[in-house]
């Protein structure tokens, strides 16, 4: 029998699901595939044609979370008219709110993830995977709306941004302030100041600034009466 | 000896100070608008370091954001012992109290409802049209097609109020070690712990809520209307009352209205007062120009009961014997207020304290001689004793609560009934003692 698309989707949710309130319960060491697959009402086997390890099930939790959060901000009236803080800030609540029920899950899992080698050599990156092009999207209206100017290397902004997500995630789990209101001003302030640093065109200032260093450096090295020409002959002056 | 000299005893300086304080409400004295710094050489080399000073306060807040950015717009105006050139620094904080955008707004709505403001409302609008205690009021339609108005919270600020205070205090205690232009540190705590206060009661819009309701139906004086409450639309952060539409006192009066429109809102305005205190014993605290809105139909409308206070019963009647140029009876009333220590002696008060505090006591009592008064008359509070009050301050710990609210409150009166010049009745005040 073929399972359908959403079929399978619908049990690579569920069983996600399984794995989360276990992991709340148990811990992530003390629970083993096996127990998983039991309590999403799936086979034993059935379960590693989703999942080939307990460490991917971690991966896919931020994954559905970050796909629930791309899926929510499209159901807001008129969020296309919100400012680029607005959606960044948008985004940052609904992901993280997406995810205050699991919030015990979380704690215990973003160690085991976002420090395992397989997302520090890049190979897996949840929050990117999903966000990426949703971000470069917000920061493509932005340009288009003319409320940050372009500059060279744009293209790193969205991994940036994602950079950032972890970030917050990571103060976030940290936040024992009522109503994570510390979580709230500290998303206010970096997003304030990171706007506020595109909006300025700093660095399109600092990309020429360093620019005409390195090409007057470039004319200083390549002069023939002076710079690295002079100085290589000196030297070889010297050595004869 | 020296009238213009300061008692040294510490009991004789704190009942100066208590005098002072009922007297001319140093606190909120800000309301009657002061005279400009005056600019000989050295006080405006000073005033140019007070004001570096108060750019170094504004900094360090506007890092925080916030709550600490409301304390400080409170402390310049509650800490009138403050120098002027730091409270003008401070007061600009006024303007730059971070905005609720759009995710904001939509972050507190989903934590108090679960839904959207466009959910909620038929119609919503975005832009903010006035600033309210760590939020902002927006223009909504309701369901019914009701125009309401909004009051948002600043998300998570009613959690972070202690926090918050707590680093405004050390940042103004490390000044004032450094610095001899901020009062002494003690001071400076009390006022910060009542501010902590005050705002713990602002955030709280449930009470707000309750309050207002209240008024509505207690406050039965012709002419005064307050806002009912949606509570279908109102929670801990959301406060949705119906909207007002009017002018505030300042816009008002740019349409030059008539000597006796004047003195129509100007009588309502006073009653009001008079209400408030002798039949209700209980003021609307906050007497923000802004929160007097006049209506279309020579009504007012009172708005935001964030800040409350029920007085002692017998405190409208005794604090109203105040009003009077009689020493032996000031003396009295000083004492039956708790102002001064039943030890003080009449003739120690009258050659001590009477001679600092008459030039006040002229003032004050001026509007009530006769059973009417015009405003357009009344001079601005003395200054000369300014500097005296401004030393003592620092001894009103024992101030009764009544007493403050009740400054704030009618100093607040009579600053807009200056800016009105209206002629009015003005026995209301006293008419309960009288009786």
């Amino acid at each position: 029998m073929k399972i359908s698309k959403q079929e399978k989707e619908q049990t690579r949710r569920k069983i996600v699901d399984a794995a989360v309130s276990l992991i709340i319960k148990k811990g992530y060491s003390k629970v083993t595939m096996r127990s998983i697959a039991r309590k999403a009402g799936i086979g034993d086997a059935t379960i590693y044609k989703y999942f080939p390890g307990k460490e991917k099930l971690l991966v896919a939790y931020y994954e559905i979370c970050a796909e629930d959060t791309v899926l929510a901000l499209q159901e807001i009236d008129a969020f296309e008219e919100y400012d680029l803080q607005e959606k960044m800030q948008v985004l940052l609540d609904t992901y993280l709110g997406r995810m205050i029920a699991d919030r015990e899950f979380v704690r215990e899992s973003f160690t085991l993830l976002f420090q395992s080698p397989m997302f520090l050599f890049g190979d897996v990156n949840p929050v990117r995977k999903e966000l990426y092009s949703t971000i470069s999207r917000f920061l493509d209206e932005a340009r288009e709306r003319e409320e940050i100017p372009g500059f060279p290397f744009q293209g790193v902004l969205p991994d940036i941004f994602c950079e950032y997500v972890i970030g917050v995630l990571y103060f976030w789990i940290n936040d024992e302030s009522a109503e994570f209101h510390e979580t709230t001003q500290m998303i206010d302030l970096s997003l304030g100041l990171g706007m506020s640093l595109l909006k300025s065109g700093i660095i399109n200032r600092t990309t020429d600034f360093l620019g005409f260093m390195l090409k007057s450096q470039m004319f200083r090295i390549l002069d023939p009466n002076g710079g690295f020409f002079r100085s290589a002959s000196d030297f070889k002056g010297c050595v004869r | 000896m020296n009238p213009q000299k300061i008692p040294g005893t510490r009991l004789k300086r704190a009942a100066i100070a208590g005098v002072a304080t009922a007297h001319v409400g140093v606190k909120h004295i800000t309301y009657l608008g002061r005279k400009k710094f005056s600019a000989t050489d050295e006080n405006s080399r000073q005033n140019v370091h007070e004001k570096e000073i108060g750019r170094i306060l504004i900094n360090a807040f506007t890092q925080l954001r916030g709550t600490a950015l409301k304390v400080a717009q409170m402390m310049s105006m509650e800490l009138d012992m403050l120098p002027e050139g730091i409270r003008l620094e401070l007061a600009k904080a006024c303007s730059q109290v971070t905005p609720l955008n759009r995710a904001h707004i939509r972050k507190v709505f989903l934590a108090e409802f679960g839904r959207a403001p466009e959910a909620m409302f038929s119609t919503f609008e975005n832009t903010a049209f006035a600033a309210a205690s760590l939020g902002q009021v927006h223009k909504a339609s309701g369901e019914a097609g009701e125009v309401l108005a909004v009051k948002i919270q600043y998300p998570g600020i009613a959690r972070s109020i202690r926090s918050d205070v707590q680093l405004v205090r050390g940042i103004m205690k490390s000044l004032s070690i450094s610095t001899s232009f901020l009062p002494r540190h003690e001071i400076v705590d009390a006022v910060l712990s009542d501010i902590q206060k005050q705002l713990e009661n602002e955030v709280d819009y449930q009470q707000e809520a309750g309050n207002t309701n209240w008024f509505g139906e207690h406050l039965t004086l012709p002419g005064i209307h307050v806002p009912a409450v949606y509570r279908q639309y109102s929670g801990a952060r959301v406060l949705t009352t119906e909207y007002v539409h009017g002018q505030h006192v300042e816009q008002w009066l740019q349409g030059q209205p008539c000597q006796a429109q004047r003195d129509q809102y100007g009588q309502l305005l006073f009653d009001l007062f008079c209400f408030q205190l002798h039949e209700l014993k209980v003021l609307h605290a906050d007497p923000h120009p802004g929160n007097f809105i006049f209506c279309d139909d020579n009504t007012i409308s009172l708005i935001d009961f964030g800040c409350v206070h029920k007085l002692t019963a017998d405190f409208p009647a005794t604090v109203t014997r105040l009003f009077t140029r009689d020493p032996v009876q000031l003396h009295q009333t000083y004492i039956d207020l708790g102002v001064t220590s039943p030890e003080l002696a009449y003739e120690q008060f009258e050659k001590e304290l009477l001679p600092i505090i008459s030039e006040l006591i002229e003032w004050m009592t001026t509007p009530f001689l006769d059973e009417e008064y015009d405003f357009s008359k009344m001079k601005p509070v003395p200054e000369k004793k300014f500097s005296q009050i401004k030393s003592a301050a620092g001894f009103i710990d024992d101030m009764r609560q009544d007493q403050v609210f009740f400054d704030r409150t009618f100093f607040g009166l009579l600053s807009m009934l200056r800016k009105l010049g209206a002629r009015i009745s003005t026995k209301g005040l006293l008419s309960a003692h009288r009786e």
